[in-house]
């Protein structure tokens, strides 16, 4: 599912930037790419947030 | 009990089976690549440190011509790669004999003569374009296979304008 995320990105970048003919756009179906991006969003979630939240904290507190 | 009834007993395993690869000097070419595919699967699962090992001799092999592409190692040798890739160990720009034996093999495998298209297994498919795609600098794609990959993928039928 990440893996077929990543191309669509990919091919979608190459799309426009001319790369690869507009008929790419949509090489993955409409409906298992909504699948693919809410996997790849939950994947793509911080694992720690609270931690991070207090390492910013305590980073931001050290800059003068 | 199975002996590879869970995680614990599956690291212990390979854990082990590395000691004694190191202990009694094993050279891993011995092996025959199929085996070695898993084998190294395994590896990166339960100790990812030791894929460098695995990287370095399997690159040396190929460069030496001890290891070589053939039909039937054509799947293990995908596992290989797309661990290699996934692991970072292959990356953009890098060239070697592994990686281009390896996109020679995928030619001869998805355009086998007398104007053939293979189409790969779904499987497979994914994970090549996939490794290719890492292998490439963002917005790039130098692996004229890669187009193919592409179309294959999307099942793009154009017979009367073929991309590559």
């Amino acid at each position: 599912m990440l893996m077929l995320h990543q191309i669509s990105v990919y091919v979608q970048d190459l799309v426009a930037r001319d790369k690869l003919p507009k008929q790419f756009k949509n090489i993955i179906p409409e409906n298992i790419n909504e699948l693919t991006s809410a996997v790849y969003e939950a994947w793509d979630q911080p694992l720690y947030p609270e931690v991070q939240k207090e390492i910013a904290i305590k980073l931001l507190k050290l800059r003068v | 009990m199975s002996l590879f009834g869970n995680e614990r007993h599956r690291s212990m395993l390979v854990q082990k089976t590395l000691e004694g690869l190191r202990q009694e000097g094993i050279d891993i070419r011995k092996f025959p690549l199929n085996q070695l595919s898993k084998f190294i699967q395994f590896v990166a699962t339960y100790s990812p440190a030791d894929v460098k090992v695995f990287f370095s001799y399997v690159v040396t092999a190929f460069d030496s011509g001890y290891f070589s592409m053939s039909k039937s190692n054509f799947s293990a040798m995908t596992q290989i790669f797309g661990l290699f890739v996934k692991s970072g160990y292959l990356s953009p720009g890098q060239s070697n004999k592994f990686l281009l034996s390896y996109l020679f093999s995928l030619k001869n495998m998805m355009f086998p003569g007398g104007g053939k298209e293979e189409i790969l297994n779904p499987n497979d498919l994914i994970k090549i374009t996939w490794s290719l795609m890492i292998m490439q600098n963002p917005g790039t794609m130098t692996i004229p296979l890669l187009p193919k990959l592409i179309e294959q993928l999307s099942h793009f039928s154009r017979p009367e304008q073929p991309l590559s």
